[in-house]
């Protein structure tokens, strides 16, 4: 009885947890993610000065009390900006790889487990844009839709479909020949049972480490977008569009240049320690 | 003479490749009444697998397909279905259990819950009312602890209490036909006694016909009725258990026989059949076993022998066993 109370019940979450929170960079990672997600909620009653207050008197200045990240070419407080720039970066980023995830997966599934026309044609769709360099997809997609933010998601959602895509369908493949998969058939299961109950959950771990990893990416392809003029317009505090203005004032006001990029950096990299760790605790075959 | 519950009539299974087409199955009859085990014995590559994938209709995503044959259920022949009307068979008409129990089980779902949603797939009953089938299941086939195993993944069982699962979960819909594909293969021998005991007392219990596939001849001496031999796609000897074992009449069958080790016997070497399993394109002219035969004449190299009846429904496809055959012909 007393044997039977210390077998602890073998839960897949529990066990999850267990190897996730001996991943230290992930925790702090995570942790830099949530405070810039709560960052982004509560960015407009936390900044000190409003986006687009502008300041004659103050111009270019570099960081001081009253700016603590200095002021811009229109005396526009820069610490405020790149509060409220936040929420259009984490939008985009997890909107854009939301979208490229959910159809990746779906082109992905139907791909892996019905060979034959349909593989075809998405494989080599996927051929097609992975033969692209990401930041020209993307512009091809900005150029064909024009500029714009809602643009640059659909832009990043489609230079992100293809890698979900592949990852989902190899994972398929490999499933869909395993034995319990035989079993389940022989016992009279539906092709959508065994796609959703059995071959979709076995490629949950890989879907959600890639989703990670390209959120931090997604967010430095639409920074770079902005920067190129083809994402958030003028007077948006978006990251990489301030980075861009900044740029003509690198030589006598480098903070204009260094905090942006620094957000940006934080943020991706944060995304990226994150789905580290998380493909580290998800990984039965990595051992502890 | 009791009913017949499956009939395979003359059921051609061929695989189409690239280089050439691969006759795996090739003219095979055989019938399984009603509560009997038929053992299907034979080498590797004999074509025993590809039967009952044929049976069960687990040929698609490769490349073989039934080209001619009737697979008679209950009276309809099945081989003329839909593909949906199939999947409607499986699992409540005839369901199957694997060789590998240690992979046939999905790795990351709860056993209960895979038992269940079987359950709940063919029969409608409310969750609650599922998982008390579930614990009667498991309980049949006397696993211990059943309550706390209904929450446990596959890994956290052995062999043998993975195979009892896949048992559980073929019987779920109290299918007629239930086909073992060499389901003990894999487990040690006192294992493999206890899951063969268990599979007789379901099959008494239940009444499910069992079609099993083997090439385990101790095997079938315990659990089978009736026995089909079969030998490059094609059923070399059948009969009763009792007329396979006692009056042996394929040389094959009788070289099968010969190359199990006998207890108490020290033999240099084993009684082996020589050779291999001819390449299916290049199949010998006549008998198919013509060229490993101890017993091989002129007329098996030219022609290929129908049955001989032997009679008490035994068969056999050798030269040998016709009336009229002469010693002297054999020189």
């Amino acid at each position: 009885m007393n044997n039977e109370k210390e077998q602890i019940k073998f839960s897949r979450f529990n066990d999850f947890l267990r190897k996730f929170k001996k991943q230290k960079t992930a925790i702090a990672a995570l942790v830099v993610i949530i405070i810039l997600v709560l960052i982004a909620i509560f960015s407009y009653k936390i900044a000190p000065y409003g986006i687009n207050e502008f300041d004659y008197s103050s111009v270019l200045q570099g960081p001081s009390a009253a700016h603590w990240f200095g002021t811009d070419d229109f005396g526009r407080d820069l610490f405020s900006r790149i509060l409220c720039g936040t929420r259009i970066s984490l939008a985009v980023g997890i909107c854009a790889v939301t979208i490229g995830a959910l159809s990746g997966t779906v082109l992905g599934l139907i791909a892996g487990y019905y060979n034959g026309p349909a593989e075809s044609v998405i494989m080599r769709l996927c051929d097609v844009l992975f033969a692209f360099p990401g930041i020209v997809l993307a512009i091809a997609v900005i150029a064909v839709l024009g500029a714009g933010i809602q643009n640059v998601v659909i832009a990043v959602a489609v230079f992100s479909m293809p890698t979900f895509c592949r990852l989902v369908r190899s994972s398929v493949l490999a499933t869909k020949e395993s034995v319990y998969v035989q079993a389940e058939r022989s016992l009279g299961a539906k092709d959508s049972r065994i796609l959703f109950r059995h071959i979709l959950p076995a490629a949950f771990p890989n879907i959600i480490v890639q989703y990670t990893m390209s959120i931090g990416s997604s967010i430095m392809t639409a920074a770079s977008l902005s920067f190129l003029g083809m994402g958030a317009q003028a007077p948006t505090p978006e990251w990489g569009l301030i980075l861009s203005a900044g740029r003509d004032y690198m030589l006598n006001a480098i903070h204009l240049t260094f905090f942006p990029g620094l957000a940006i950096f934080i943020t991706v990299l944060s995304f990226n320690l994150l789905g580290d760790g998380l493909r580290d605790a998800l990984d039965p075959k990595l051992s502890e | 003479m009791a009913e017949n519950v499956l009939e395979v009539r003359n059921l051609h299974t061929y695989f189409f490749a690239d280089n050439g087409t691969v006759p795996a199955v090739d003219g095979v009859d055989f019938e399984l009444q009603k509560g009997h085990t038929l053992g299907i014995v034979g080498e590797s590559g004999s074509g025993k697998s590809v039967t009952s994938l044929s049976i069960i209709g687990l040929l698609m995503g490769t490349t073989g397909r039934v080209t001619d044959g009737e697979i008679i259920l209950d009276g309809e022949d099945i081989t003329k279905y839909s593909e949906k009307q199939r999947r409607k068979l499986r699992g409540s008409k005839i369901s199957m259990i694997f060789q590998e129990p240690m992979t046939s089980l999905n790795p990351v779902m709860k056993i209960g819950k895979q038992i269940r949603e079987k359950i709940l797939q063919h029969e409608k009953i409310s969750k609650k009312e599922a998982d008390e089938e579930v614990i009667k299941l498991l309980k049949m086939t006397g696993l211990p602890r059943v309550e706390r195993m209904v929450n446990e993944y596959p890994f956290q069982l052995s062999g043998g209490q993975r195979q009892r699962v896949m048992i559980a979960l073929a019987l779920a819909c109290k299918p007629e036909i239930l086909i073992a594909d060499e389901p003990t293969t894999a487990l040690d021998v006192t294992i493999q006694a206890q899951i063969l005991d268990l599979m007789n007392t379901l099959k008494e219990e239940t009444g499910t016909s069992i079609l099993f596939i083997t090439h385990d001849l101790g095997v079938v001496a315990e659990t089978c009725d009736d026995v089909v031999v079969m030998y490059c796609g094609r059923i070399v000897e059948k009969g009763t258990v009792f007329d396979i074992f006692k009056n042996t009449a394929h040389p094959y069958t009788e070289g099968l026989f010969n190359s199990i080790p006998k207890i108490g016997v020290r033999a240099e070497e084993l009684d082996v059949i020589p050779g291999n399993v001819p390449n299916p394109k290049y199949m010998p002219k006549g008998c198919k076993f013509s060229d490993r035969c101890k017993y091989c004449f002129d007329r098996c190299l030219e022609e290929e022998p129908g049955f001989a009846d032997l009679g008490n429904g035994h068969f056999s496809r050798c030269w040998k066993n016709f009336p009229g055959y002469t010693e002297q012909e054999a020189e």
